[in-house]
């Protein structure tokens, strides 16, 4: 029951990117198609997989002041064998991919969930965690590329759903495109979220930093109110 | 005392380079032991890279290779590759590199023959950010939705706006001085060949590439051609 709590937590409650907001970099900048979202999904699957279990497995020994330096080494190390490895066997699945495994050193997602769980907990249940979390980031990264390749080219994973699709409206291809409609989600997973604490009976309140006695947006742009 | 909550310097030091060392032994033996599969993967598609932008040869181009010193630029080699067919020379394909957003792409450009104008080009090795520089380098098929599920009927050379661009054609047919001087540029440099919006680097990268390809092959014609007929 445990392991599929770990599981599912990073599918939808603890989704990375839009809850925890990790790994905001690869987000925004794979994700102008579907098709390079799910590579880019996947092979951070199989990176945090793996990640999670080596760290899991040395965090007993690894000293609490050089954990992060020791956890960036050995991810590092997990991506550039993957790579070296996909290069010589699976030259296809390699060109298909390109950039994508090098981009997975930087995630901070693996380096994150390295912190967060896989250096407190068990092998398995880190692994887990690793396969919920990489599965909610390649969900997160579908839907994100999806409505981007959709809303520029009518097409969903190259393949052209609407026809004669106008290719003039570019905005979604760049990241200023990518971060409105990101916001959209962002917004809508928050208006989920609220209506489950009211539901529960507890109130929602904005928090202090965000309320209008800390902004003067209205007063600079003018309208007075 | 335990090695977890140890704040020694230098043990933390020791640690930290044992880590290190470690990361290192086993990136050495994966990379030994991988290092000419990959030599020969990518050999392989090299190879079949160059068979998609000439007409049907018999002849092993990239072992009768010849190597050019670069007309734009002294400190860079610029290889020609003959196409044969039953002996004759029915085509020449270029090999140039030139440093894009990531790492160098690595340019295919094949030329007809006799009259040396550009036939197609087409990108070996690349790694463009995807979505944006790979606009430029890569040619994917063009599916509808009702090929879903289907399996495509393979297509010799997929489509790339920028690669396909009749311009090249064109610019290679008109006289230049074909040294550092008549180099093409991109619109956005002032000059003829429209690149792709958001992905200006890799398109600059191209059109650097392909020119120093044709400058390299137009100016040494003789000396290549003479190689290539001994043969």
């Amino acid at each position: 029951m445990q392991l599929f709590k770990d599981f599912v937590r990073g599918l939808w409650a603890e989704n990375p990117v839009l809850v925890l907001l990790l790994g905001m970099c690869p987000t925004l900048a794979v994700t102008s198609d579907a098709k390079n979202a799910l590579g880019m999904g996947l092979a951070t699957t199989a990176v945090l997989m793996g990640s999670n279990l080596v760290i899991s497995l040395i965090r007993h020994v690894v000293p609490k002041k050089v954990r992060i330096p020791t956890y960036i080494i050995v991810i590092a190390t997990f991506v550039t064998a993957v790579k070296l490895s996909m290069k010589a066997y699976l030259p296809a699945l390699n060109s298909a991919l390109g950039m994508f495994i090098d981009l997975i050193v930087v995630n901070c997602i693996v380096l994150g969930r390295a912190e967060a769980f896989a250096s407190k907990n068990g092998p398995i249940r880190s692994i887990t965690d690793g396969l919920g979390m990489g599965l909610g980031f390649t969900f997160a990264l579908v839907l994100l590329g999806g409505f981007r390749e959709f809303l520029t080219s009518g097409s969903l994973f190259t393949y052209k759903i609407v026809e004669k699709w106008s290719e003039n409206f570019t905005l979604p291809t760049n990241a200023v495109g990518a971060f409105v409609i990101l916001g959209f989600f962002i917004a809508f997973m928050n208006l989920l979220q609220i209506r489950k604490i009211k539901k529960n009976g507890k109130g929602f309140y904005t928090p202090k930093e965000f309320d209008c006695s800390k902004c003067n947006i209205c007063d600079l742009s003018g309208s007075s109110n | 005392m335990k090695i977890k909550d140890t704040e020694n310097i230098f043990v933390l030091g020791v640690y930290l380079a044992m880590i290190g060392a470690i990361a290192a032994a086993i990136l050495a033996v994966v990379y030994k032991k991988t290092e000419p599969i990959i030599l020969k993967a990518e050999a392989k598609t090299a190879q079949e890279k160059v068979a998609k932008i000439v007409p049907e040869f018999n002849n092993n181009p990239i072992a009768e290779k010849t190597i050019e010193i670069s007309a734009v630029n002294q400190a860079k080699k610029i290889e020609f590759y003959p196409i044969k067919k039953d002996g004759k020379l029915i085509s020449i394909v270029a090999f140039s590199k030139e440093k894009g957003y990531g790492p160098e792409i690595e340019v295919l450009t094949s030329f007809n023959y006799p009259s040396l104008t550009i036939d197609k080009i087409i990108i070996q090795k690349e790694n463009e950010t995807p979505g944006i520089g790979s606009k430029v380098v890569k040619r994917e098929v063009q599916k509808n939705s009702s090929d879903i599920g289907k399996e495509t009927t393979k297509i010799k050379l997929p489509p790339n706006i920028f690669l396909d661009d009749k311009i090249w054609t064109d610019l290679s047919k008109k006289g230049n001085s074909w040294n550092a001087k008549g180099e093409w540029k991109v619109k956005k440099d002032g000059g003829q060949i429209s690149e792709i919006t958001g992905a200006t680097v890799s398109s600059r990268a191209v059109t650097k590439a392909v020119y120093a390809s044709i400058a390299t092959l137009k100016s040494k014609q003789q000396i290549i051609l003479k190689q290539f007929n001994k043969q």
